[in-house]
C-alpha cells in the first residue's frame, strides 16, 4: 500500500514543481527557432521542437502551469460555492432546499463537459472564460455531496445541543457541520482536479480553451495531430504528460478514499 | 405504485427537458458575441447588418424570440441554420446516424472488454490478474479521448497502416473511433462489474448452484453475471452522457461527421439555432436513456424499493 502511494505522489509533485518553475524560470516557450522546426528529440532538447520551432520541453512546463492554475482555481471556486449552497440547502431546508435540488437535478440531467464546451465556445476562448465555463459545471458535485452529508448529520446530538445553546447558524455550519463533512469533500476535490485538468485540455484541444500562443497540453496535442507522421513527438510529449498526471491523481484519490475510509454512498 | 412512479418520472423528465432548453436558449442569447458580425465580418455596413438582423428575427426582444422558439419547438421546428439555411431538424437527422453508429460500436467494444475483465478480476480477487486488470481500468479512466485517439492513429494508421486515419468509409474507419470511445467506458464498466460480482458471489444461491454440481461457467454467467448486471444497467445509463460528450471530442479527432462535429463547427460559426438543436438533441437522448435504464431496473428487480 505504501509503495502504491509513493510513485503517484512523486509524479504529481514533479508536475506541480514544473508548474511552479513555469512561474519563476525565465523560460521562452514562444521563442521560434526556424532552423529547428519539427526537430526530433535529441540529447540537448529531450522533447524536441514543434511545428514553429518552439522547444516542446519548455512548452510542457508552461502547460503544467496552465493545467494546475486552471484546475486549482476551478476546484477552489466550486468547492466553496458548492459546499456553501449544499450546506445552506440542507440546513435551512424548505424553499432553499427545493430550489437547490431542482438546480442540481437539472445540472446532473445534462452531461457536464458538454455544457462546458458550449459555454466556453460561446464565451470565446481564453483563460478566464475557461475557468468560468468549468466552474459553472463543477460546483454541482460538491453541492450534492455537501447537501447529502449535512442532511445525514444534521440531527446529531452535538448539533442539536449547539442549537439549544443558541449558537448562531453560521457558527454551527463552520464549527460543527463542516469538520464532519470535509473529508468526503476533499476526496471529491481530488478527483475533481483530475477531471478539470482533462476538461481544460479537452477544451483547448477543441480550440475553445486556452488561446495561443499560451501553452496548454490540450492545444499542443491539437497542433501535434497535424504533424503526426513526421513528428510524433509533438503528440507523445503532451499526451504522456497529461496521462501520467491524471493517472497519478486518480491513484491518489483512490488511496485517500481507502485511507479516510469513507463509505461510497451509492 | 409502479404506474405512479412511471408517471412521476415522466413528468420529471419533461420538466428537466423544458428547463434545459430554456437555459440553453437564454445562455446562448445572453452571452456576448454577435452572429451577424461573424456572418458579415466586422467591416460590414451598419444598414446591411440591420437588414440581416431583421430578416433573421434577431432584433426582436429576447422574450419574444423565446416564445417563438418554444412555439416552433412544439411543432418540431427547431429553426433554420444561420449559415447553410438548412432546417436544423434536417441537419440533425443527417448527422445523427454516424453518432449513433459510433455510440453503439463503442458500447459493443466496452462490453466485450469489460465483462470478461470484470468477471475474471472478481473470481480471482486480489490475484495478480485482478490487480493487473484493475490497473488497466484506472489507466483507461485516466487516458482522455484526445490522447487515446491520436495514439491509436499513430500506431495503427500511420505506423502499421491497418486503418484509415479519419473519415467515414465503411467498417474499417469505425474501428479506431469506437476503440477510443469504448475503452474509457470499458474501464468504468469493468470496475462496476467487478464490485457487483464480488457482492453476488457471496450469495447463498451461488453456493447452492455450486452444490448442484453446475459447471463453473454456468454458475458465473447464468447465476452471477445475470444478477450482477443490474446495477451496471443504471451506471450504463448515466455513463451515456460521458459517452456522448466523449463522442464530441472523438468525432473531432477522427473527422467523424456526427452530431459532435456539427456542434463544434456551429459553435465556431456562432450558428445559434444549430448549437441549440445539438444541445437539445443530446440532452433529450441522455434524459431518455436514463429514464429507460431506470424503468428497466425497476422492472427487472422487484426488490428495488420505489420511494414515493
Amino acid at each position: 500500500m505504501k509503495k502504491r502511494f509513493n510513485i503517484p505522489f512523486f509524479v504529481i509533485t514533479f508536475w506541480f514543481v514544473c508548474g511552479i518553475l513555469g512561474l519563476i524560470l525565465p523560460l521562452q516557450p514562444d521563442q521560434i527557432l526556424l532552423d529547428k522546426i519539427l526537430l526530433a528529440p535529441n540529447m540537448e532538447q529531450w522533447c524536441g521542437y514543434d511545428h514553429l520551432g518552439r522547444p516542446i520541453c519548455e512548452r510542457l512546463i508552461m502547460g503544467a502551469k496552465t493545467s494546475f492554475s486552471v484546475a486549482i482555481v476551478v476546484v477552489f471556486i466550486s468547492f466553496i460555492v458548492g459546499t456553501f449552497f449544499g450546506v445552506i440547502g440542507a440546513w435551512f431546508g424548505g424553499i432553499y432546499d427545493k430550489f437547490l435540488v431542482i438546480m442540481i437535478d437539472i445540472f446532473i440531467a445534462f452531461p457536464g463537459i458538454l455544457l462546458a464546451i458550449v459555454l466556453a465556445g460561446l464565451l470565446g476562448p481564453g483563460l478566464a472564460n475557461t475557468v468560468i465555463a468549468l466552474s459553472v459545471v463543477s460546483w454541482v458535485g460538491f453541492s450534492r455531496l455537501a447537501r447529502m452529508q449535512t442532511l445525514s448529520i444534521k440531527n446529531r446530538d452535538h448539533i442539536v445541543a449547539a442549537q439549544a445553546l443558541g449558537t448562531l447558524d453560521y457558527l454551527i455550519a463552520l464549527k460543527h457541520i463542516l469538520p464532519l463533512i470535509i473529508s468526503p469533500l476533499i476526496i471529491e476535490a481530488t478527483f475533481s482536479i483530475a477531471s478539470v485538468i482533462i476538461a481544460e485540455a479537452g477544451l483547448s484541444f477543441l480550440g475553445l480553451g486556452i488561446q495561443p500562443p499560451a501553452a496548454s497540453w490540450g492545444s499542443m496535442i491539437r497542433d501535434g495531430t497535424q504533424y503526426m507522421l513526421v513528428a510524433p513527438h509533438m503528440v507523445l510529449g503532451p499526451g504522456f504528460a497529461i496521462l501520467s498526471l491524471v493517472l497519478c491523481i486518480n491513484f491518489l484519490g483512490d488511496y485517500m478514499r481507502d485511507k479516510m475510509d469513507v463509505r461510497n454512498s451509492k | 405504485m409502479y404506474l405512479n412512479y412511471i408517471i412521476k418520472r415522466l413528468f420529471g423528465a419533461v420538466f428537466v427537458l423544458f428547463s434545459i432548453s430554456t437555459i440553453v436558449f437564454f445562455l446562448i442569447h445572453i452571452i456576448p458575441g454577435d452572429p451577424i458580425e461573424v456572418m458579415l465580418g466586422e467591416t460590414a455596413r451598419a444598414t446591411d447588418k440591420e437588414v440581416l438582423r431583421h430578416s433573421l428575427g434577431l432584433d426582436l426582444p429576447i422574450i419574444q424570440q423565446w416564445s417563438l422558439y418554444l412555439r416552433g419547438f412544439f411543432h418540431f421546428d427547431l429553426g433554420t441554420s444561420l449559415h447553410s439555411k438548412q432546417l436544423v431538424g434536417q441537419l440533425l437527422l443527417e448527422h445523427i446516424s454516424p453518432t449513433l453508429i459510433l455510440s453503439f460500436a463503442s458500447l459493443f467494444v466496452a462490453i466485450i472488454i469489460s465483462v470478461p475483465l470484470g468477471i475474471v478480476s472478481a473470481v480471482y480477487k486480489d490475484s495478480i490478474l485482478d490487480r493487473l486488470s484493475m490497473m488497466t481500468a484506472i489507466l483507461g479512466v485516466s487516458i482522455p479521448n484526445f490522447v487515446m485517439g491520436p495514439l491509436l492513429i499513430l500506431i495503427f494508421s500511420l505506423w502499421l497502416g491497418w486503418f484509415p486515419v479519419s473519415g467515414n468509409e465503411g467498417v474499417s474507419s469505425l474501428i479506431l473511433p469506437a476503440l477510443t470511445l469504448g475503452t474509457a467506458l470499458a474501464a468504468i464498466l469493468s470496475r462496476m462489474i467487478r464490485s457487483s460480482m464480488l457482492e453476488i458471489l457471496q450469495e447463498d444461491y451461488i453456493r447452492s448452484a455450486h452444490a448442484r454440481g453446475l459447471t463453473e461457467f454456468n454458475v458465473l454467467v447464468f447465476h452471477a453475471l445475470r444478477n450482477a448486471l443490474l446495477p451496471v444497467v443504471t451506471i450504463l445509463g448515466m455513463q451515456l452522457g460521458t459517452l456522448l460528450a466523449g463522442a464530441v471530442i472523438t468525432e473531432t479527432v477522427f473527422s467523424w461527421p456526427g452530431i459532435g462535429q456539427l456542434m463544434i463547427e456551429s459553435i465556431q460559426k456562432r450558428d445559434y439555432p444549430v448549437v441549440q438543436g445539438c444541445v437539445i438533441l443530446i440532452s433529450f437522448t441522455y434524459v431518455l436513456v436514463n429514464l429507460i435504464a431506470d424503468f428497466i431496473c425497476v422492472s427487472l428487480d422487484p426488490r428495488i424499493r420505489v420511494d414515493s
